[in-house]
């Protein structure tokens, strides 16, 4: 009986694992592991932010200047100071475009970011929308920690979830940017760089 | 989850105004909700051209199912009101303020689908930041970077499903923390239970654009260890029957307002919103506090469009416990009458705990606990009414977890085993009866760009569970599916159940009888008559089949057996058949070759002489008569076989003009026509080869008295010779 049960939740479980395609977030984005959101970057880095401003693109469309810091490369080749557009921001004449599951950026804050090439206009999009932004966080000791969407059984530490602050669940800083190498590694060797 | 080690993290969210029902979009800068000023008119135009995935048109269908799931609910004032102007339908200018559109971006014009961006859909709102109001949305779908179906493609998103997401944000609804809302923030290949509202959704709207009061309940979450009050607790009120009713965000004050509700018992009880929705889903200005267990408060009665005070919901301290990730595919469908293995993942599921339905009818039973996940099988009985169902977790230590809305009951799939007639002009008009299974009211059924909504004008009719029936509406030529969609939104198909076409039809057959050696021209007179159709004669497909207009086909017939009358069928391309009868007889066709002399006056009597073949004792002569349908004209006033090639007649009086000349055999129908036999001149005018005689008085002139009996007699002499020698021609050509 005991077999029959475990053969029967084996096929259970393989049916359960094979049924379900990764969902994406609305937005509507795919859901993406760090793994892909480096696969699809063309910049992925991490940074502070200096400054936020918007304004009206040739497009007519809102979108907001960032100017960051940039601490650490994973991918592509940015300079010291990087500056590039979001959709998206609020302007001094009351106008406002908000593209919902957008990230959004404020100065003094530290992040890893994971952004799209840059169109002719000088604006980049986040891989995956709210995906492509994982915040650097501190506790009081100073300890870093990443938060972000990301989730599921990579994100849960063992014996439980990892701590969250505020709704947003954390990921461990030092593993995290450990993957993200060793994901940006391995895109080098696969493209030959 | 566990309790919080890094309590003193900085604030990662501004502050926050009230947060009704469910969860708008808001001004992040002051927390303003968005909303629209003319919520009973919002335009939208759907782009004509669609996917390039879907070349059939049907994303309208599909967009125009998204559009009515949002205006169905008579509880709210927002209608979302579809243009379908020509004009409105080629405009690309999607950022213009003054249209609402509906895009495929299939080559990232907008710019918002860069390579890499794994970006879906998206929807760009324009808002007042000092009032809120939206100045402008438009939906855009990333047509360059993934696929879309309307008939469930592996691989592809759902146009409906996605398109009923994105316009919850285009009327100003951010993401839901139900599992089952169609504002859920996530959404997979496949997935269509997120085509139908949930309460949560409609709850939404009402609170955004009320049409009438509703009850609410109103409180404040409070942590029971020290009081204080919990910002952002997802509070959510459960119905007398377990179902999910009604959810809230508390502000940032930690008070909540469940809103819209209807008159009933509530079970009310909060949970924190950290998985699978967090506030990252969540625009920005949004405070969430998630340090807490999901715990439940107590029942309240609240009337019809009363407020009612809940007073304070104090909720436990965290426990290492949550149920539902945003790897899941959620909700998890649940058939009623249906029983299912499924999985959630989480974390501190651990065997030792108990897995529990909010709806007491509904059967779970755990399967296995696997720490982060947990596999389990549902039952639900049959007729269970469709809605969601959370779903709790409760772990060996008391701890508890809720996932809201975690199931959604769906009824059994409509299937369409028969779609009759399964053939219709492309005018409309056709009555259509479906028969198959789990047909519910408030269906709708979908034939190509159509739909047809349950109970409404043109619209369908839900007879039973087993039969729905419609009256097509005019659709362009083509075969289709036939798609019946359940208010919960799943559906059935009978691919490929419908066609459209011209439907021939056949008013004469000419003649109606042909010799069994086949080579007779036949005339089919009647209308819708396409290219390309086929006839067959008894089952016999013809070979020579000529369509010179909608109106007129010739046949040249294939040899048949004598005998008859046969069913002469003619089959437009895509299968339309119309019928008559032809006959197959054993005697050669009878040929007119001439008629001589070929015109006379118009008063008739004029002897002539018709020469050709096979003509016996049963034919008849006629003049005038319509050559392609053998109608109408005027027979000879008299006849005489003078041979099997030969017949003697006398004019008819005739209105003048070039008129058919028609040899008819009268015992079988077959016959041959001249069609510009015989020309009667007008009075005064001389007949082409014959001699002019003047006219005489009385109803019957001498001359033509003197021919009735002298022709017998002297036509046998003079006409012989002259059919001999024409004959002879004939026989040489």
């Amino acid at each position: 009986m005991r077999i029959a049960f475990s053969a029967a939740l084996s096929a259970a479980l393989a049916i359960v694992s094979a049924q379900a395609p990764p969902p994406v977030e609305a937005g509507t984005a795919l859901r993406l592991e760090v793994e892909g959101l480096v696969d699809r970057a063309d910049l992925a880095i991490e940074a502070r932010v200096l400054s936020a401003r918007a304004r009206l693109d040739a497009r007519g469309r809102i979108e907001t200047e960032y100017e960051l810091a940039v601490a650490r490369v994973f991918w592509g080749n940015p300079g010291a100071r990087i500056v590039f557009s979001l959709p998206g921001g609020e302007l001094p004449d009351g106008r406002g475009l908000w593209l919902p599951g957008m990230p959004s950026l404020t100065p003094g804050e530290d992040v890893v970011l994971f952004l799209t090439g840059e169109d002719s206009f000088g604006s980049r999009m986040p891989v995956g929308l709210s995906q492509g932004k994982l915040r650097v966080v501190r506790d009081r000791r100073g300890a870093r920690s990443l938060a972000s969407e990301l989730n599921g059984a990579e994100l849960v530490a063992p014996g439980g979830a990892v701590p969250a602050a505020d709704g947003i669940r954390l990921l461990d800083y030092a593993a995290t940017l450990a993957r993200i190498e060793a994901a940006a590694a391995g895109r080098r060797i696969r493209e030959g760089r | 989850m566990r309790p919080r080690a890094l309590a003193a993290l900085a604030a990662i969210v501004a502050s926050s105004g009230l947060i009704g029902a469910h969860v708008r979009l808001h001004v992040p800068s002051n927390a303003k909700p968005l909303y629209w000023t003319n919520p009973d008119s919002i335009g939208i135009v759907i782009q004509k051209a669609g996917s390039d995935d879907v070349p059939d048109g049907s994303h309208f269908t599909a967009l125009r199912n998204a559009i009515a799931a949002w205006g169905a609910d008579p509880g709210t004032r927002a209608r979302l009101v579809e243009d379908t102007s020509p004009s409105q339908q080629a405009r690309t200018d999607w950022s213009s303020n003054d249209i609402h559109l509906i895009l495929f971006d299939e080559q990232n014009g907008s710019g918002y689908f860069p390579s890499g961006s794994a970006t879906v859909a998206i929807t760009p709102v324009w808002y007042s930041t000092s009032s809120g109001a939206i100045l402008d949305a438009d939906v855009l779908f990333n047509g360059k970077g993934f696929q879309f179906t309307t008939s469930g493609a592996a691989g592809s998103f759902d146009i409906q499903d996605v398109g009923t997401h994105e316009l919850g944000h285009l009327l100003g609804l951010d993401h839901s923390g139900w599992a089952g809302a169609s504002m859920y923030p996530y959404v997979s290949t496949g997935v269509l239970l997120q085509r139908s509202l949930s309460l949560d959704d409609v709850r939404g709207l009402r609170e955004a654009y009320p049409a009438q009061a509703f009850a609410s309940i109103t409180g404040t979450v409070r942590r029971a260890a020290d009081q204080s009050v919990v910002k952002g607790a997802h509070v959510v009120a459960r119905d007398q029957l377990g179902r999910s009713a009604a959810g809230a965000l508390a502000d940032s004050s930690g008070v909540f307002r469940l809103r819209g509700l209807e008159a009933g018992t509530y079970l009310v009880y909060a949970t924190p919103l950290d998985q699978p929705v967090s506030a990252a889903n969540l625009s920005p200005g949004h405070v969430v506090q998630t340090d807490f267990a999901s715990t439940y408060g107590t029942s309240v009665v609240v009337a019809a469009g009363q407020g009612t005070a809940y007073g304070d919901l104090m909720v436990d301290g965290d426990v290492a416990l949550s149920l539902g990730r945003n790897s899941d595919v959620l909700p998890l469908g649940v058939v009623a009458g249906g029983s299912a293995v499924l999985s959630l993942h989480g974390s501190g599921l651990v065997n030792g705990s108990s897995l529990q339905p909010s709806d007491p009818l509904v059967s779970v039973v755990p399967l296995a606990w696997m720490t982060s996940s947990v596999v389990f099988s549902v039952d639900v009985p049959a007729g269970a009414e469709p809605g969601h169902v959370d779903l709790a977790v409760v772990d060996p230590f008391g701890g508890l977890s809720i996932l809201p809305a975690a199931m959604e009951v769906v009824p059994p799939s409509p299937a369409v085993d028969q779609v009759a007639p399964a053939l219709g002009a492309g005018a409309g008009g056709t009555f259509v009866t479906l028969t198959g299974s789990s047909f519910n009211p408030g269906a709708r059924v979908v034939i190509g760009p159509r739909i047809y909504a349950d109970g409404e004008s043109g619209g369908c009719l839900v007879v039973d569970g087993s039969t729905i029936t419609l009256t097509t509406s005019t659709t362009a030529d083509g075969t289709y599916d036939v798609v019946v969609i359940d208010s919960s939104g799943v559906e059935g198909r009978a691919v490929d159940g419908f066609t459209f076409a011209s439907i021939p039809s056949l008013d004469t057959v000419f003649p109606p009888s042909g010799q069994a050696a086949g080579g007779t021209e036949i005339v089919l007179r009647g209308k819708d008559f396409v290219s390309g159709l086929a006839v067959r004669i008894d089952g016999v497909a013809q070979a020579q089949v000529f369509v010179d207009s909608a109106k007129r086909v010739r046949v040249v017939t294939e040899p048949g057996v004598a005998g008859g009358p046969y069913v002469l069928e003619v089959e437009n391309p895509g299968g339309a058949v119309a019928s008559a009868a032809f006959s197959y007889s054993p005697l050669p066709d009878p040929v007119l070759g001439e008629v001589a002399p070929a015109s006379g006056p118009a008063a008739g009597g004029t002897s002539v002489t018709l020469t050709g073949a096979s003509f016996n004792a049963d034919c008849e002569v006629w003049f005038g008569a319509n050559p392609d349908t053998g109608l109408g004209g005027v027979p000879a006033t008299s006849l005489v076989l003078l041979d099997g090639s030969t017949l003697a007649a006398t004019t008819p009086a005739h209105g003048s003009g070039t008129v058919s000349v028609l040899v008819r055999n009268a015992s079988t129908g077959q016959a041959s026509v001249l069609k510009s036999g015989y020309t009667f001149a007008s009075s005064g005018g001389g007949g082409g080869g014959g001699c002019h005689v003047a006219p005489i008085d009385g109803p019957r002139g001498r001359r033509e008295a003197f021919l009735s009996w002298l022709a017998p007699l002297l036509a046998l002499a003079l006409l012989q010779a002259r059919a001999w020698r024409l004959r002879r021609r004939l026989v040489r050509a």
